[in-house]
């Protein structure tokens, strides 16, 4: 067979119909295999770059998936090859159970009934939510609604996962769950963020956009060094050391002001 | 937030929660269907009905408290014919009330018994069918009775969303009060009519949204779904019993068999 890149886009360019030139010039080739971020502050772009790697938008330019240019004959099959995860769970998940919402892809893809049963079911269980096949979308945690959400894509088998945002909103412990997710799934990876820290732990290769244009694509640890890039594009480091003044008390849990009675303490004599 | 679901009880266990949804959808919609077409007259039938219903009801274990708070959605409707309609019907002169002044004419109480207990049947009907079938078995049910695709869709939309929306209505509506408003006045009405406008905004957006997320997932306008379980005998026999039983009420009923 051919060597052929995951992704592959070379000068694309995208203006919005109300005249906003959203993409400019993008060339970008990801190989299969790889766990990519694509960091840049709000408005650069980022959304909409993904929005053409399925087809969903189409830009002028050349996008390729594992050498398929993006045309009305292949997109079920690019659509299949590379799955979209959205920034808010409630979009992704439309039906009335969480069964419904991860097998809709496979159904779409006409696949027999016990196929996608054990789809849903591998699905399900790779994002950790084995055995929430009954439940309605609604009645899930946000973290749950997260997991949900990428079991949906992962259903279809798809060779490139795209994340867009996926720690927004997040509290520590969901994120920290997700990660272990993506981090135990075999699939190339794009990750739309903002976040550096949890971008240190899955991706080696960050890609930086600002303005419509890619500024920066380098290795983690060059951008990571690169102080003055990150400032300029409203980006930060990631805050690995807290400063803790030496007199603090380090034992939170004991110290809850018993003797206050709105804590449930009983004054002393 | 907390919800109050349209199926709530929807997952106890029951003979009446163990039906399969096509043969429940069946059997509410017949006995409504026969109800609706029985004259008012006809008073031992409408006791037969409810019977039926009670024990139904009583089978079903859902709690009564839970039934009959929703049965009130009922009572606007019932108010509203019963302020109308008594006084638009003056057939019957010999048989009037006097109430206050106001006459009242017979025919004019029957339309209005007519309309109170056949609604009365119809809404325990519907609250029988929708705490005992969970909301998706129920669409399902509806698709495999060749519902046409179009209303299911719409209506599981809906369901999904309606939470989502009240969600968002409830922290717009924190956000607003945070900031003192009172929502007194008449031209405190713009307040509103801007969240309301705002909603609807949202709901578009994300209606775009969701179709996205489709498209991604291979949604080309063409519905596919699972073929779900056969419908057992043990269900065709029970929908076929209930139907009989309430047909004889129909016809024995109207003859007054029963007086």
């Amino acid at each position: 067979m051919h060597h052929h890149r995951a992704i592959e886009i070379t000068n694309l360019c995208y203006i919005y119909p109300d005249g906003t030139e959203a993409l400019r010039n993008i060339d970008l080739s990801i190989e299969n295999g790889e766990s990519v971020a694509l960091v840049g502050p709000n408005g650069a772009g980022k959304s909409t770059l993904i929005l053409h790697l399925n087809g969903l938008l189409r830009g002028e330019g050349e996008v390729r998936i594992f050498g398929l240019p993006i045309n009305d004959e292949n997109v079920r099959e690019i659509r299949r090859r590379v799955g979209v995860v959205f920034q808010d769970p409630d979009d992704q998940l439309f039906s009335p159970t969480v069964f419904d919402d991860v097998a809709f892809g496979p159904l779409n893809m006409g696949l027999p009934r016990e196929e996608v049963e054990r789809r849903v079911g591998k699905a399900l269980e790779a994002v950790g939510m084995a055995g929430f096949e009954k439940r309605a979308a609604f009645h899930l945690s946000f973290g749950q609604k997260k997991r949900a959400a990428i079991a949906t894509v992962l259903s279809m088998e798809p060779d490139v996962l795209v994340l867009d945002e996926p720690w927004g909103n997040l509290d520590p412990r969901g994120r920290r769950g997700l990660l272990n997710v993506l981090q135990s799934l075999p699939v190339t990876r794009l990750i739309v963020t903002h976040d550096l820290f949890y971008t240190m732990e899955l991706c080696d290769r960050v890609v930086m956009m600002d303005g419509g244009r890619i500024i920066a694509d380098a290795p983690l640890a060059q951008i990571l060094a690169d102080e003055g890039i990150l400032e300029e594009h409203g980006l930060e480091l990631p805050q690995t050391e807290l400063k803790i003044p030496p007199t603090a008390d380090r034992k939170v849990r004991g110290n809850l002001r018993p003797l206050h009675p709105a804590n449930g303490g009983v004054k002393e004599a | 937030m907390r919800h109050s679901y349209l199926d709530s009880f929807s997952n106890l266990d029951s003979p009446i929660h163990r039906l399969e949804a096509r043969a429940k959808i069946i059997l509410f919609f017949a006995l409504v269907v026969v109800c609706v077409t029985t004259p008012a007259k006809a008073y031992p039938a409408f006791a037969g009905y409810l019977l039926v219903l009670l024990v139904l009801l009583f089978l079903s274990r859902l709690p009564l408290k839970h039934v009959f708070k929703r049965a009130l959605v009922v009572v606007p409707f019932v108010l509203m014919v019963a302020a109308f309609i008594p006084f638009l019907k003056t057939g019957v002169i010999g048989g009037g009330y006097n109430l206050g002044g106001m006459t009242i004419s017979q025919s004019g109480l029957l339309v209005l018994w007519n309309v109170v207990v056949k609604s009365s049947v119809g809404v325990l009907s519907m609250i029988l069918l929708s705490s005992t079938t969970p909301f998706d078995g129920l669409l399902k049910g509806f698709e495999r009775l060749k519902v046409p695709h179009i209303f299911t869709t719409i209506a599981a939309f809906m369901y999904r969303y309606s939470f989502v929306l009240v969600d968002e209505a409830m922290r717009m509506k924190q956000a607003r009060d945070s900031r003192n408003f009172k929502g007194r006045w008449i031209w405190d009405a713009k307040v509103i009519g801007h969240m309301i406008g705002n909603l609807f905004m949202r709901s578009y957006e994300r209606g775009e949204r969701v179709y996205l997320a489709m498209l991604a997932r291979g949604y080309d306008g063409r519905s596919r779904t699972l073929e779900g379980e056969r419908i057992s005998t043990a269900d065709v026999f029970f929908v076929i019993t209930v139907m009989t039983l309430v047909v004889l009420v129909r016809i024995l009923g109207s003859r007054g068999m029963f007086l």
